[in-house]
Order: structure tokens, then sequence, then C-alpha cells
């Protein structure tokens, strides 16, 4: 389990995040937010590469600075817009991410070969990520996170560059894993969320400004909520009133 | 650290700028080659009989020069023909300045060198045992040793010109052969800087480093494996261009024979001998020294400056223009004080480990604390040496240390 605990994080005196409590357990948390909301902030302190400025992070009801690497072999980040190494090839940026990863030599292998199949990137193994499309590198970056079979997967905008169909297959991918995994997955494309998270944050200038599955989120709408809302006509009203609010 | 090295060895700049300092480096090897060969081949038998008894005409006339010229000799009687057959009146001969004698002697010791009778010293092998017998008694300051050493030589040659014991004209020679700045050790200045931007830098630019620091392995070992990448590849560009520097010595038999005679005339003030191996082996580990100070340097300035790669560079790129300014600026400085007269090595003597340390002025400012010893290699005390290794070592520690602070600190902090 992993607990926010009263999170803050300011830059200098813009405040990014402003006291977040939440607490994840097995199964998808899909983070919805405009830009500037603080999505990526809390993901990177999630994912220890940040400091808060104050409140803690808890695995297990363990502070994560306390575990440290510990707490690390147990996470697969993947942050936006990642480039990667353009002179490695598929397979050697997942072996190099699985040795960073702490995955056991033996299984390097095997765990290479599930990865690169769960994102249809086997024929491209041995092709230069150099030169690989957009939405190859996309592909990519959620077989790395896939390379070390993580407990906690956190995956900033990863289906930005995806064809509709790569994303249904992202879908199933993260639905199959979910049962065993938390994943925390931050989207401007709603439907993704839609589809498949079991849990639904709200978030705005740092605050989380709602919460709960998809029909407690779309039951914040109270009288305007009708049989063929969607979340995105849920959450783009909530942003405008808030906003005019 | 196989991963770590694949990123610099696929990386394709890297790559051209490998091949053009070897390039470079063979052809300033090239070049040194043919002037030592040169060099040899003037003090053996390869010269004609013609060009030899050129080159002895020109002694007699700058040794006979040199005995009307100097200082004592101005005041002394020599018959007319003398001064006629130096080209010179007797008024003209007292009347020159300092500086004016200081050229003629310069001369004077050129051609008593290419002349070949340089090659026979007995006293010179006898002035050597007594360096050797006396090297701690020896130890005084710098301008006293020198100026001591000076009188003697210079009364060495006005009472004998049989015997010649090398003066710094020749140990200048000898650097300048070499130890002179090689250019490619500017090139491999940036190649080091590239390596270390390509392990540290290329990360931030594509967003892996959230990936590599959020690992298990992505922090403190990360950092280590990536230094130990860097001064790997910083200890072959130094061995490489090392060993290519002085590949003639091992092609060339007469380049091998002059560097004996060099060394020969070099250490008759020092109660050390070096070999080739040793020599060759002293100056890679002068060469690396420096470069691991630099790589360290531009490890830290890497984790400190993070994405801003082209200050970064044009940062190096000025600092290395400043320090040849500084380098140049010195030597004048250096040669002004020898037309004084006195401490005629001031700026040489430190000159071998300013050149490969980038710290100019620390190094200077040994050097001036530092006593003058008869115990020097190629013309460094060892005194001197030992501080300017220490130092070099503690710098490395301290980049190293404050760069993995930095790398393990500083991002989380400020944010990605």
């Amino acid at each position: 389990m992993l607990e926010l605990r009263d999170l803050r994080k300011n830059y200098g005196k813009k405040t990014a995040l402003a006291g977040v409590n939440l607490i994840f357990r097995q199964g998808i948390y899909g983070l919805l937010g405009p830009n500037g909301a603080g999505k990526s902030t809390m993901m990177n302190v999630i994912a220890d590469v940040l400091d808060a400025s104050a409140g803690e992070v808890l695995y297990d009801g363990q502070p994560i600075k306390k575990l440290g690497a510990q707490y690390r072999k147990k996470i697969a980040y993947l942050p936006q817009r990642v480039g990667y190494y353009a002179d490695f090839t598929a397979e050697k940026t997942l072996a190099y991410f699985a040795g960073l990863r702490g995955v056991e030599k033996e299984e390097v292998d095997e765990r290479i070969k599930y990865s690169l199949e769960a994102v249809n990137l086997t024929d491209a193994a041995k092709s230069r990520v150099g030169t690989f499309s957009g939405g190859m590198k996309q592909r990519l970056g959620i077989a790395i996170t896939l390379v070390s079979d993580p407990e906690i997967l956190i995956l900033d905008e990863p289906t930005v560059g995806l064809d509709p169909k790569e994303r249904i297959k992202f879908r199933n991918i993260l639905v199959g894993l979910a049962s065993e995994k938390t994943i925390i997955l931050s989207t401007h494309i709603v439907s993704d969320v839609e589809n498949i998270a079991d849990q639904i944050i709200l978030i705005k200038e740092g605050r989380i400004i709602g919460s709960g599955s998809k029909g407690e989120i779309n039951g914040m709408l109270g009288d305007k909520r009708s049989e063929d809302t969607t979340l995105e006509d849920v959450y783009m009203n909530f942003y405008d009133e808030r906003q005019e609010g | 650290m196989r991963y770590e090295l694949y990123k610099l060895l696929k990386n394709r700049l890297l790559f051209v700028g490998i091949i053009l300092s070897v390039v470079l480096t063979f052809y300033q090897s090239y070049e040194r080659g043919k002037y030592l060969t040169y060099r040899y081949d003037s003090y053996s038998e390869k010269y004609s009989e013609e060009v030899k008894n050129e080159l002895n005409g020109k002694f007699e006339l700058w040794a006979l020069r040199y005995k009307l010229t100097k200082k004592n000799g101005a005041n002394s009687v020599f018959p007319d023909e003398m001064y006629e057959r130096a080209g010179y009146t007797k008024e003209e001969a007292v009347s020159f300045t300092d500086g004016e004698r200081q050229g003629i002697f310069d001369w004077f010791e050129y051609y008593l060198i290419l002349s070949g009778r340089a090659d026979s010293c007995q006293a010179g092998i006898d002035y050597r045992k007594k360096v050797v017998r006396n090297a701690d008694r020896l130890r005084k300051t710098a301008d006293t040793y020198q100026r001591r050493t000076n009188e003697k030589l210079f009364k060495m040659y006005a009472d004998d010109v049989d015997y010649v014991v090398s003066d710094q004209r020749l140990s200048d020679d000898f650097r300048t052969q070499w130890y002179d700045k090689a250019y490619s050790d500017y090139i491999n200045i940036m190649l080091v800087l590239l390596a270390v931007c390509i392990e540290f830098l290329t990360e931030h630019r594509n967003n892996t480093f959230q990936m590599v620091y959020s690992s298990y392995e992505g922090r403190g070992k990360t950092y280590i494996r990536k230094v130990m990448v860097i001064a790997g590849f910083t200890t072959l560009l130094s061995l490489v261009t090392t060993l290519l520097m002085h590949m003639r010595l091992f092609t060339d038999a007469r380049a091998g024979e002059f560097l004996k005679m060099d060394f020969r005339n070099y250490y008759i003030h020092s109660p050390y001998k070096m070999n080739f191996l040793q020599f060759i082996v002293d100056i890679w580990l002068l060469r690396l020294l420096g470069y691991l100070v630099l790589s360290m340097f531009f490890t830290m300035l890497a984790v400190l400056s993070k994405k801003s790669l082209l200050p970064f560079v044009a940062g190096v790129s000025a600092g290395c223009g400043g320090y040849e300014l500084f380098d140049r600026l010195l030597h004048r400085l250096g040669m002004l004080r020898m037309n004084n007269g006195d401490a005629r090595n001031v700026y040489h003597t430190c000159e071998l480990v300013r050149k490969y340390t980038p710290f100019g002025v620390i190094r200077q400012g040994i050097d001036y604390l530092t006593e003058y010893e008869p115990n020097n290699i190629l013309g460094c005390p060892i005194t001197t040496l030992t501080i300017a290794v220490v130092v070099s070592i503690c710098y490395i520690l301290l980049f190293l240390v404050a760069g993995c602070i930095i790398y393990l600190k500083r991002f989380r902090k400020k944010g990605v």
C-alpha cells in the first residue's frame, strides 16, 4: 500500500502540491487534471525523483526515504516525452533498464521477451531506437516499465502518440496487470481513465478536488448528472465550474 | 557498466573526435620525429664534411665572440686581430649589453653542440658524480642554486671550450621536443568533455534521467559506473596520445639515440636517471593526472548544470582559451626574468607540472614556495612534483565527491 500524507511541494513561491492525502492499493488509479495542476510533480515525488517540501510518501507504512533502494526496486516510472538512447537497440535498452532495476541476470532474457511481446515490439527488438517512430518509442517506454515486473507502475501520459489500436492494446495490458499491481496513471485522454481506472483522482492547483470510482466522481455533479453523462463531461463541467468559482 | 561504456562507444561525434585526435597526434609525432632525426644527424657522422667544417667554423667564430664580449673578458687585453676575426671592434665588444651577451652565449652554445664537441665530456661525468654525492647539500633556493650553477658553467665555458654541460638552452630545446604543448591535448580535453556530456547530460536532454534515477541502482552505483567509464576513457586517451607522441622512439633508432644524448646532458644536474620506459610512463602519468582532474571537474559541472549543454561547452572552451592566454602571458613573464639574468627557469621549472594540470596559478605558487632541488625529474624538483601529484589527487577526490553529492541531492531539491 502506498500512502501520500499531507504532501506538499513548492518551487520557490509557486505551490505545485498543497497538502495531498491519498492512499493507493492494488488497481488502476487515473490521475486527471489540467496542465500545471501538479500531476507530474506528484508522480516525480512518488517515484522518489523529487523531494517533497513537506509531508511524506509511505510504502507499507514505511517512509520511502527510509526504504531507499528497496522501495525503488518495487517501482517503475515512465515520465513524459522520453527520448531514450538513440544508438541502443530496443533489446539493449530493456537490458540496460533491467540491470538498473535489479532484475536477476538469469531472468533478464525472459523479461525482455515478455515486455517486447506485451507492446508488440518483438520484430523491432534488434532495431536502433533512433529509427523508431513516436508511437514505437512510447511502447518501448511501457516495455521498460514492465521489464522488472514492478509492484507499482507510475505512468505519466503513457498513451500520447499511440494510435487507437495500440491504445486499446495498452489498456488491456494494464487491466491484465491491475489484479496484482498498483498502477498510477496520469493522462489527458479522459477515455483511457474512464475505461480502465478503478479509482479516478481529480487534481487542480496542487489540490485533490475529487477522488473515487467512476460512479462516485459522477455523483459529484449532483443534480446535473444524467444517464448519458461521460467522465469527460463530468470532468469538463466540474473543471469549468471550479474555474468560474 | 558495459551499457555506460556502450553509450560512449556508439557516439559518432566522439568517434570522429577520437579519429581527429589520433591523426593530429600522429602528425605532431611525425613532425617531432623529423626534427629529432635531423638533430641526431647533426651529432652523428651523417653530415658531410663540408657541413661539419661549416659548423666548426661557426663554432670557432661564436666561441671567440663569446670570449671577447663576456663581462670579465671586457677588461682583458686581446690582440686586435682577434677582434677583427670576430667582426667586432674592441669598443663594440665592451659596450654590449647583458642581453646581447646572452644572445652571443646562446649561439656559441648552439654551435658547440651542433659541431659535435659537446659529445665528449669527462668533466661532465665528474661533475655529475659530484652532484649525486652532494645532492642534499646542494639544496638551495631556486635563485641561489641557479646562480651558482650558472657561474660555474660560465667559468667552464670561458676557461675550456672542450667541455660543455647542458645549460638551459639545451634543456629548453629538449622540453620543446618532448613536452611542448601538444595541440591534440586540447582536442582530448574536448573529447573528455564530450564523454562527460554523453554520460551525464544526454539523459537530461532526452528525459531518461528520471527513469534511471528512480531505479534500484540509479543513484550512487550509476554515478560510480559513469565516472569509472569516463576515467577509463580518459586513461586510454592519455595513454594512446602519449604512445603516439613517442612512437618515433620505438620506430627510429636515431630519435632514440638523440633522446639518450639529451638524457645524459639533462641529468647532469640530477642524481636521478631515467630510461625510456620510465620516461614515457612519467609523461603518461602526468598527462593522465591532468586529464583526470579535468574530467572530474567537468563531471561536477555537468551534474551541476544539468540540461545547459551549450553554455557548459562554451564555458569550458572559454576556460581553455583563458588558460592558453595565461600560459602565454606567464611564458613572457618568465622570459623577462631571464633577461634580467636571474632565476632563468622561473617559468620552466614547473612547466611540466603546469602543462598537464589545469591550475597553473597554484602550481606557480608552489614553485615560488618550494626550494630548488638538484633532485629533479626533467627539471621538475621532486618536492614540487610530489606536491603537484598530491594536490591533483586531492582535486580528483574533491570533484568526485562533490559531483556525487550534487548528483544525489541537487536534482531532488530543484525539480526536473
